[in-house]
């Protein structure tokens, strides 16, 4: 049976078609776009037979169309039936938040390092250059006196091993967590894909991530206090190293949630279009 | 017939449908109305999620195949699905009987 698979021209099924992928397309944070096309490709095909089993029995096209589409049922009950469980989305998201986490650990670990020995590189030879404890009244940091010994400029891996030896366990710690998190993401993937159970990522997992790992990041170091000049906490290594993972994390989990968005706006800015063209 | 009651067994319905054979799903709906002389009403575009769900939990595999110009998905049930579909059977009767006995329940002597 050729038909036109434009509404403005198409026939009744082509409408409830275009109907149900639109409503199934504004979901598109709740669940992939793979399942609304092939829920819209079945349930063209149930349509088009149930229509023409009607025709055969000597209804009009027209009249087939319609009791096809009342017993197949209204667009928002078909789409509220495809709703996933609570359950199985919370499931889905903890599964994946394991991979997070495990990045976030590893990449706090090593972002602290680096920040720390940066900064130890950086600042060290002003404090050490200046006048700590000058007379009161100094308002400025002294210029060494003439005559004085240099002070070295220490380089940048003379600062790594300090900061390794100061935060060893935290350092430890974080590291750890996350390839523990990694490792139990791929042996739960592994399994699910085995029994045939692999779950997609609801669509919406990104803009939760980056709110996550922002949060995480922040929260950290105002958890633990921060000394940068003097006195370093043991654990602000890592919660320096947190921050900085977390708001660089979000930032690409917040690019990639533009990204999906935009796809799907440009996708379907032609709203005459069916999304299923099977 | 009640739209929840049937929904809760939806699952086990279906499974009994497929265990004579792969169908699509107009036709796993249409075997369900036949089979129940036309008692089962659901509509029937909410049936799909049961494939879908039954499938991803292992009990149904599925093939596309092409008719008519578009494509259509067989479900058949796997091992998993025939072992499923026994267990269910099996709790579905002693749940039944046990409804059963209770409704024709007679009361014994001395009690009202």
């Amino acid at each position: 049976m050729d038909r036109d698979m434009h509404t403005d021209g198409g026939d009744l099924i082509d409408v409830y078609l275009a109907d149900l992928s639109c409503r199934l397309a504004l979901r598109v944070l709740r669940s992939p776009a793979a399942v609304a096309v092939r829920i819209v490709a079945d349930a063209e095909d149930h349509l088009r037979e149930a229509a023409a089993a009607c025709v055969a029995e000597g209804w009009t096209e027209e009249e087939a169309q319609r009791a096809a589409i009342a017993a197949f049922g209204p667009v928002p009950a078909v789409v509220r039936a495809h709703r996933p469980p609570a359950v199985a989305v919370l499931t889905t998201l903890a599964t994946a938040a394991l991979p997070l986490l495990g990045i976030f650990g590893l990449a706090s670990a090593v972002m602290g390092v680096a920040l720390t020995a940066w900064a130890d590189h950086q600042i060290a030879p002003i404090v050490a250059g200046g006048t700590l404890g000058a007379a009161p009244g100094t308002t400025s940091i002294a210029r060494p006196s003439a005559g004085a010994a240099p002070v070295a400029a220490p380089s940048w891996l003379d600062g790594l091993w300090p900061v390794l030896a100061r935060s060893g366990p935290w350092l430890i710690a974080a590291a750890v967590i996350g390839m523990m998190a990694l490792a139990a993401h791929a042996v739960i993937r592994r399994r699910q894909r085995a029994g045939g159970r692999a779950v997609p990522l609801p669509g919406f997992a990104f803009p939760l991530a980056a709110a996550c790992t922002l949060f995480l990041g922040s929260a950290l170091p105002a958890a633990v206090r921060l000394h940068l000049l003097s006195g370093y906490f043991p654990g602000s290594v890592v919660a320096l190293g947190a921050f900085a993972a977390g708001a660089l994390l979000a930032l690409g989990y917040a690019l990639c949630s533009v990204a999906v968005l935009t796809r799907w706006a440009l996708r379907h800015a032609r709203t005459a279009q069916p999304v299923a063209t099977w | 017939m009640n739209r929840e009651r049937l929904k809760g067994n939806l699952d086990l319905l279906v499974l009994t449908v497929l265990a004579a054979g792969p169908a699509h799903g107009y036709a796993v709906i249409a075997g369900l109305r036949t089979r129940s002389g036309g008692t089962l009403d659901l509509p029937e575009g909410t049936v799909y999620p049961a494939l879908y769900r039954l499938e991803a939990a292992g009990l149904l595999s599925s093939t596309l195949s092409q008719v008519d110009g578009r494509k259509r998905r067989v479900y058949a049930l796997t091992g998993q699905g025939e072992a499923a579909l026994a267990t269910e059977r099996a709790e579905w009767s002693r749940f039944v009987g046990s409804v059963q006995a209770v409704l024709g329940w007679q009361p014994g002597p001395g009690i009202a």
